[in-house]
């Protein structure tokens, strides 16, 4: 336990210095100096650089996109670590049960009949919730509430709603929403603001805070369903709060920022590797890798030479080969 | 103390039920045995008692709640044995807390009942399986449950082992714990247990004492080969079975 801390402390480190440096890169640089500077001022209310370029830059535009992407690392990081735990298997991810698709599907349809931000979001996560319904349906018609019909439902959900999505995608107007769909659709926090930072901030922390507390059940339900009904737990009920948990997660997360895929299954591996699969620890370790692993995305994307890439389309460049090395490295077992 | 009536269990893929119309009674303190062939529904049986399984038709009463002790558990990170025995704790610290100091008190209380207490900070999975199976029965003990479950306690155990083990479960009497456990071995009932459910497949079973039950003829007739019963020291009687069949091949 003494080392796992010591490698989130660690982390937290490597967190703060991502923040500090993603505050200071972009295309309009501002050194260090600058950027202690600024930091310095809003600290101690000193009103001195409130009206330089930097000063703006920094905590205007620059800071709500960084909390808002290490927001989303950490809601897609924990929902795929307690995810993977509560139904034992290491390959499920938000995107297994359904929701990613269905909040995508919620929120290109507010774009498709020209809705503002804020009904963008409310869509998504209207969406996201209505998959987790219908996989739980199918999970029930399927027979038995068990794993395996649960992550069936799922990915018949997700395809469905992939389906309908496309749809949207192919009746959008081609001058108008379309590109709108299609660029959201690849992620990305450049519509970030301060907004959407408190309303996925206190999403994330309610639900973290309870997820965090079950830290030990959720140990216990990665034994299985049997040893976990014997020690006296509610299984099913459990199993369809950590569901609704990280449905709420995933749908926030992807409501401001657009479907980014590979975050939610990858990072939970590279938090065990580091600090062990006991969820005492690898929740905190997730939250964090998530956090630190957006942050590095989205700055690389910003500085970009190619214009803004998405981000979606970053994280699965990379989230593809490191998936491939963890299951050629056997680190990722059955 | 348990009280199962006529319950009937059939699997969903399966058009046969395990068992029909199954009761047994067991009071406060005995110890029953639930013995079978490979294959004939001890482990349904057990489960249906523990409630992880629900029986389609009868009932199952427990006056007390029941602490049920698994062969083995799958373990997905390495564990201290103070930590697998603390699980047990579970009811007591809920789904939304971690276990308190009084949990760890009553954790290490139950592996000193059995003499454990120096493998309290080692890996559980780097334990022997006796020693796995003596940290189940004291995280099984731990619940602070009247009656407990073993499902095939010496179950991949060796002799020296499963000596241990069912002296412990037989000591659990002394404290008026009722006890009921699988096994395939009638050596183990006929040692420890009061009564004996015999499970003889096709849905077909005897229960009863186990004086009443542990006889030649029966236990001959439910594995199909010859077993007798022998003195051991003039005081213990032990089953022995006749492996005929190899002879005659």
């Amino acid at each position: 336990m003494k080392k796992q801390k010591t490698i989130q402390v660690f982390l937290v480190l490597v967190l703060l210095f991502c923040i500090l440096g993603a505050m200071s890169m972009g295309r309009y640089s501002i050194s260090f100096d600058k950027l202690l500077r600024a930091i310095w001022n809003r600290i101690s209310n000193n009103g001195a650089m409130e009206n330089s370029v930097e000063y703006r830059v920094i905590f205007q535009l620059r800071l709500p996109r960084i909390i808002m992407a290490a927001l989303c690392g950490l809601a897609l990081s924990v929902s795929g670590a307690v995810l993977q735990g509560v139904f034992r298997n290491p390959l499920v991810g938000p995107s297994f049960i359904g929701v990613s698709s269905g909040a995508a599907f919620g929120a290109v349809s507010a774009i498709l009949i020209s809705l503002n931000a804020i009904a963008v979001m409310a869509f998504s996560f209207v969406g996201g919730v209505l998959s987790l319904l219908i996989t739980l349906a199918i999970a029930g018609k399927v027979g038995s509430k068990n794993i395996l019909s649960i992550i069936l439902g799922g990915i018949v959900t997700g395809a469905l709603f992939s389906a309908l999505v496309s749809v949207v995608t192919y009746i959008a107007d081609p001058r108008d929403s379309l590109p709108v769909i299609v660029y959201w659709l690849m992620g990305s926090f450049s519509g970030a603001n301060s907004a959407k930072v408190w309303l996925l901030g206190a999403i994330c922390l309610v639900c973290f805070v309870i997820i965090f507390r079950s830290r030990y059940v959720i140990n216990i339900l990665a034994l299985g369903d049997e040893e976990a009904y014997a020690l006296g737990v509610k299984v099913l009920w459990l199993r369809i709060l950590f569901l609704a948990l990280t449905t709420l997660l995933t749908s926030a997360a992807v409501s401001v920022s657009g479907t980014i895929g590979w975050v939610g299954l990858i990072v939970p591996h590279i938090a065990r590797i580091m600090t062990g699969p006991d969820y005492r620890t690898l929740l905190v370790s997730s939250a964090l890798i998530g956090a630190i692993y957006m942050i590095i995305a989205d700055t690389i994307v910003r500085i970009s030479a190619f214009g803004e890439v998405p981000i979606g389309i970053l994280s699965a460049l990379v989230g593809a080969p490191v998936l491939a090395y963890l299951l050629n490295t056997r680190k990722i077992t059955g | 103390m348990l009280q199962v009536d006529k319950i009937t269990y059939t699997y969903p893929e399966n058009k046969d039920p395990v068992f029909s119309n199954l009761s047994l009674s067991v009071a406060e303190g005995e110890i029953c045995a639930i013995l079978g062939k490979n294959g004939s529904g001890k482990t349904t049986l057990i489960k249906c008692i523990t409630g992880i399984l629900k029986p389609q038709l009868g009932k199952v009463n427990i006056a007390s709640r029941v602490a049920y002790v698994p062969q083995k558990i799958n373990l997905i990170y390495d564990m201290t044995v103070l930590d697998a025995i603390v699980m047990g704790r579970y009811q007591h610290f809920g789904a939304f807390s971690s276990p308190k100091k009084s949990d760890y008190v009553a954790a290490r209380a139950s592996a000193a009942k059995l003499s454990i207490t120096d493998l309290l900070d080692k890996n559980f999975l780097q334990l022997s399986g006796g020693q796995q199976q003596l940290v189940l029965i004291a995280r099984a003990l731990s619940v602070g449950s009247t009656c407990i479950v073993f499902d095939e306690p010496c179950a991949s155990l060796d002799y020296g082992n499963q000596n241990q083990i069912l002296s412990v479960i037989r000591g659990l009497k002394e404290t008026n714990t009722t006890v009921i456990f699988s096994t395939h071995d009638p050596n183990h009932v006929i040692h420890i247990a009061d009564k004996a459910m015999i499970l003889r497949g096709n849905g077909d079973y005897l229960f009863g004492t186990t004086g009443d039950t542990m006889t030649e003829p029966i236990l001959s007739d439910l594995y199909g080969m010859r077993l007798k019963k022998v003195l051991a020291d003039d005081r213990f009687s032990a089953v022995v079975a006749i492996f005929d069949q190899i002879n005659k091949a």
